[in-house]
């Protein structure tokens, strides 16, 4: 049994927080699709992809890396809108089965574009500053995952001061709780439902970047990172933004931990230990209140 | 003018509305009556845009309103109280009636990602949250509350105040009374007699025929989708065949 300082567990956590960091980023992405428009957005682990890929070629046009990294997050923002304008819009009255299909198939045709497009190879994104890692209370922690948990943060207040302080946020929310009468009240629903999907693709485009100096970036990153945010989303309960940012912290801490203290192997499956607890929770839940009532 | 020609709406393979007919003359108060499924609330739903109408035409001050949708309706001075108060029950008393008068502000993008707190200085906005207030004060002592966390009566206070902060010219509603104490109908048709005395059109639909006749010009009756009488509310009291069968008033 090997002895671990408090340094290691402070060092773990971090880990955590900062890769829990971009599960929240994703998993915001899900829900405030899915409050706005009931969509399963499928795709979501795409617009990470496309959010680092595209930063990494803008970067190698010569473009600075600010200019490179906001001009990359506005283009998937516009790619979300297009892919909500094409692909769902078109079907909005169509079963949710076959609107979750539809994402699917979009997830797939923008992976194989990305595979045509940057092939297979792994691409690098430099760190926001390189540079020594820093040293906290014995901890060593990269520059980079600091950069992650600040963005995650700057983003979360954005967000927050949107949907809390504007009244286009809380129109967007009005569609997300009843369509018909935010309607009739001159609320442009389908409009919403368009800035639902840019909010969400552009925050997805900002994980992709964030995260992209700490994992490489290639044209399948978009799935595992999806699927990380989803769980994420499911164990916030689908619903509430304060829930899945406690979903996605919790998840990246609890890979942290596993893959520090016992093995990195089995890192992935505690996500989906973390899911199948979750759901198992939910329905046993549901079960004895439906006993109670 | 509020004109509706063989407006016919379906859901599926049921009729909900066939062929109706209607208009509703600037200044008037006019009720729509009938039983439970008549297609009342279908016809004010296709009126306003939030259900598709598959034949027929609305006009309203010489705008075709049934190829618009629901919003579009909103911007041309149309409001409607929806059936069941639909107010927005996880959003404070405030939010509802801000978002009530969104058409306001919706090609305003100063006022639309501003800081709400910019917002509440705008002198339009504060002048239709004070007639809101005046009509209803217990909307003000409330305005921080969680909307679904109001009683029914004030949901319902909540959900007309919401349609008037839009300054519509023509206000639908759908059974504004159900689930309100006597006094309460009283109350709101008193409110629906001054509104319309400050220029407001009115088109009613109610469950409580008697008390829609005494403050309404004219009515029309539904049933089964069809319009199968109208008149002004002095013929309609009065006719034996409409008190028994659909007013409901021996
Ligand atoms: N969304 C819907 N889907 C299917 N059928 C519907 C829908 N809404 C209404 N209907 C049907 O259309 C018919 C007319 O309904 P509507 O709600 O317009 O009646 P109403 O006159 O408003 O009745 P009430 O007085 O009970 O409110 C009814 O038979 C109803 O079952
Ligand atoms: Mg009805």
């Amino acid at each position: 049994m090997p002895q671990y300082a408090l340094s290691d567990y402070i060092q773990l956590l971090v880990s955590g927080v900062s890769i829990g960091s971009i599960y929240v980023l994703i998993a915001l992405g899900f829900i405030t699709i899915y409050n706005v428009t009931g969509v399963i957005n499928l795709a979501q682990g795409e617009f990470v992809m496309l959010g680092a890929m595209l930063a990494v070629t803008l970067l190698g046009l010569g473009l600075p890396f600010i200019p490179a990294a906001l001009v990359s997050v506005a283009l998937v923002t516009c790619v979300g809108v297009i892919t909500h304008r094409l692909t769902i819009q078109p079907a909005r009255h169509a079963p949710e089965v076959s609107l979750i299909m539809i994402t699917l198939g979009t997830a797939i045709a923008v992976r194989g574009l990305g595979l045509l497009f940057w092939g297979t190879i792994p691409y690098a994104l430099p760190e926001f500053t390189p540079g020594a890692p820093l040293q906290i209370m014995g901890a060593v922690l990269s520059r980079q995952r600091i950069w992650i948990m600040g963005v995650a943060l700057v983003v979360l207040i954005i967000l927050y001061l949107f949907f809390e302080h504007t009244l286009l946020g809380k129109a967007v929310r009005a569609c997300s709780i009843n369509r018909g009468s935010a309607e009739v009240s001159g609320v442009d629903s389908s409009a919403m439902s368009h800035l639902s999907y840019g909010i969400s693709a552009g925050m997805s485009a900002v994980a992709g970047i964030v995260i992209a100096p700490l994992t490489l970036v290639t044209y399948d990153m978009g799935l595992g990172l999806g699927l990380k945010g989803f769980i994420a989303a499911i164990m916030g309960g689908m619903v509430s933004a304060p829930a899945a940012v406690a979903g996605g912290l919790v998840l990246g801490v609890l890979e942290s931990f596993t893959a520090g203290l016992l093995t990195s192997g089995i890192k992935d499956g505690v996500a989906f230990l973390a899911l199948f607890v979750v759901l198992v929770g939910r329905t046993m839940n549901l079960s004895m209140r439906r006993r109670r009532s | 003018m509020l004109t509706v020609e063989n407006l016919s709406v379906r859901y599926g393979h049921i009729h909900a509305v066939r062929e109706a007919s209607l208009t509703v003359e600037p200044g008037e108060i006019v009720a729509i009556l009938g039983a439970n499924g008549a297609g009342k609330s279908s016809l004010l739903k296709a009126i306003v845009g939030l259900e598709p109408a598959v034949d027929g035409t609305v006009s309203w001050r010489e705008q075709r309103l049934d190829q618009l949708s629901a919003h579009q309706v909103a911007h041309t001075g149309v409001a409607l109280v929806p059936e069941g108060r639909q107010v927005l029950p996880t959003m404070s008393v405030r939010d509802n009636l801000l978002l009530g008068g969104y058409k306001h502000h919706a090609g305003r993008l100063r006022d639309l990602l501003g800081p709400i707190s910019w917002l509440m200085r705008d002198v339009g906005l504060q002048d239709r949250l004070d007639r809101v207030f005046r009509l209803f004060p217990r909307l003000e002592e409330r305005q921080g509350q969680m909307a679904g966390s109001l009683s029914g009566g004030e949901q319902q206070m909540l959900a007309t105040g919401r349609a008037l902060m839009a300054s519509p010219e023509l206000l639908l509603l759908d059974e504004p009374s159900i689930g309100l104490a006597p006094n309460l109908v009283r109350d709101t048709m008193q409110l629906l007699v001054g509104l319309r005395q400050e220029g407001l059109t009115i088109l009613l639909v109610e469950q409580d025929a008697h008390a829609a006749l005494r403050i309404a010009d004219r009515g029309y009756v539904m049933e089964t989708g069809r319009v199968v009488a109208d008149g002004t509310a002095k013929e309609l009291l009065a006719s034996p065949r409409m008190r028994r069968a659909y007013l409901g008033i021996a």
